[in-house]
């Protein structure tokens, strides 16, 4: 009766296995035609079988702390890589609420722009050079892929494919001059965003708390530009003719645009003159690890 | 002692299947290590389902470029190859591109300064088009695995890196410098343009996922590189001025593949 009840318990979660991330299949052809094994058949075929696999440890209730290096893909005028923090709280296997911050020290125009300053006078409107100088996102990530790999048939990591979605705020700014300018690059504030963020990744599991993470988030932040540095275009063009002296609205920071305001005030003027409703498709790739507690 | 007794009176299929279970519940105390069971073989699931030793390759896929943002680049690639054990495969790509300049190309160019003697301006980089080209590529494919969809539909698959040398036939259209001498704008089609075949190697990497036994479905993404040039401290108005400057020029393609496994 006893082994009878361990077979049953057996061949239940057997059975039950769909319901985890792996099924069974047998290392050696079997008999049974569905590829699986019965517990009952005889000692040779049962010595092929390959147990289902069950998740060896699970993320639900866990706090997971991920340290991210992003990196900007679509650098056709803008060009950013910074670093990110996040933490989550896996609230199911599955589901987890995130926040997370970013920052990129390195935010400026891409050399494409940078050429078209310098070879053919142009330059792209402030809606397609907005730089994403810092950032945050509070938002749900969902996990419904998993699987396993192995490395040189040798070494075998759980994975898991998760999209995830956020909302935030995004602190931006606008180069004003270019790396071969005397001054060298110089930037204007361009004040706070919304933002959202979409994104889509892997993480696989080095160990029960250690993952690897890549994901590509499409970072998406308003393009309304109307002032740097506090200034309106009406400000912009008046410092631009008459520095220092000029007669600036009093949300205006005129020592902003550095001891010779002219120059960066009068590419500030050029690039806010038609404010534009567009929005910043940000998209980044982000290589990180995680620590699960 | 009781217990004992009772285990060696257990049919071994019993035993195999409380062993499992074990196995099952133990799982979190070693995510990643092997445990092999009395059989001797693993009881995690090994095996390739889809196994790639001595077997030909012969693959279409359809590219399109991701980093030249001033020229539209998308094509096809043929490739055929040997895969000589589960990792490691070596063969033949040809490929052919449709190959223009954007629209960004063609505003730059409308907006373009008066021509002038009196500065001479750099031509703007970066705007080769890689027409076509035949590469030598070995391929290593160090990770296999499986992911479960819906916890019903498994997906084995693979990850590889490759890389790869050949020759290319490169076409060059200026976006700034005109053929013609002269002050006046660069009538439409009258921008230096010059055609060349050169070396180009390549380096990629990407996902195989794998249909059945003989079909695959693959993304990846690899970067063509090659020797380019611009012509730097143009004198606008003389299209024979300036001196060459190299660099490496690049290309990066996203591409969407199918194959067979003969």
């Amino acid at each position: 009766m006893r082994t009878h009840a361990l077979i049953v318990f057996a061949l239940a979660a057997f059975l039950g296995s769909a319901a985890h991330a792996q099924s069974a299949r047998p290392i050696a052809p079997a008999s049974a035609a569905d590829g699986t094994q019965p517990a009952g058949e005889s000692d040779d075929d049962v010595q092929a079988v390959h147990v289902v696999e069950k998740r060896p440890f699970t993320e639900g209730g866990r706090l997971e702390l991920s340290l991210f290096a992003p990196i900007q893909v679509n650098t056709k005028f803008t060009a950013h890589i910074g670093m990110g923090l996040e933490v989550a709280y896996h609230i199911r296997e599955n589901l987890a609420v995130q926040i997370g911050g970013l920052w990129n020290p390195i935010a400026q125009q891409s050399t494409l722009t940078e050429e078209l300053v310098n070879k053919v006078n142009q330059q792209p409107l402030a809606a397609d050079a907005l730089l994403l100088q810092a950032g945050g996102l509070v938002g749900l990530e969902l996990m419904p892929i998993y699987g396993k790999l192995n490395i040189f048939d040798g070494k075998i990591l759980k994975l898991g494919f998760y999209l995830n979605v956020g909302l935030g705020l995004a602190k931006t700014e606008l180069q004003l001059q270019s790396s071969s300018s005397p001054e060298g690059r110089t930037f204007g504030d361009t004040g706070i965003r919304p933002m959202a963020g979409l994104g889509a990744g892997f993480r696989v599991f080095l160990t029960d708390r250690f993952t690897l993470r890549l994901e590509i988030r499409d970072l998406v932040y308003s393009a309304y530009v109307s002032t740097v540095n506090g200034c309106n275009y009406s400000d912009t063009v008046a410092i631009s003719h008459n520095g220092t002296g000029a007669t600036v609205s009093s949300s205006c920071n005129i020592s902003a645009f550095g001891s010779d305001p002219k120059g960066d005030a009068a590419v500030a003027a050029a690039q806010i003159q038609t404010p534009s409703a567009d929005v910043v498709n940000n998209l980044t790739a982000y290589l990180g690890l995680s620590f699960l507690f | 002692m009781r217990l004992q007794s009772t285990v060696h009176r257990l049919p071994r299929a019993a035993l195999l299947a409380a062993l499992a279970l074990v196995a099952l519940g133990a799982g979190s105390a070693a995510a990643e290590d092997v445990i092999y069971g009395p059989d001797g073989a693993p009881t995690v699931v090994q095996r390739k389902l889809y196994p790639m030793s001595n077997r030909w390759e012969l693959g279409l896929r359809l590219q399109t470029s991701l980093n030249t943002p001033l020229v539209v680049q998308d094509g096809a690639l043929l490739d055929l190859s040997y895969h000589t054990n589960e990792w490691f495969d070596f063969g033949g790509e040809l490929f052919g591109n449709y190959t223009a300049l954007s629209n960004l190309a063609d505003v730059i160019r409308q907006k373009l300064p008066e021509r002038t003697a009196t500065t001479p301006k750099d031509e703007i980089a970066n705007t080769d088009q890689l027409r076509g080209g035949f590469l030598a590529v070995a391929r290593v494919a160090p990770i296999y695995g499986k992911i479960n969809l819906a916890s019903e539909i498994n997906v084995h698959f693979q990850t590889y890196l490759l890389l790869g040398a050949g020759v290319t036939m490169l076409h060059h259209e200026s976006v700034n410098l005109c053929a013609v001498g002269g002050t006046t704008a660069c009538p439409e089609g009258d921008f230096q343009t010059n055609d060349q075949i050169t070396f180009v190697g390549e380096l990629g990497g990407g996902f195989r996922f794998y249909l059945s036994e003989h079909w695959s479905l693959s993304a990846e993404v690899r970067a063509f590189l090659y020797p380019s040039q611009y012509k730097a401290d143009n004198d606008l108005t003389n299209p024979t001025s300036g001196t060459e400057t190299s660099y490496l020029g690049s290309m990066v393609s996203f591409s969407l593949g199918i194959a067979r496994l003969f």
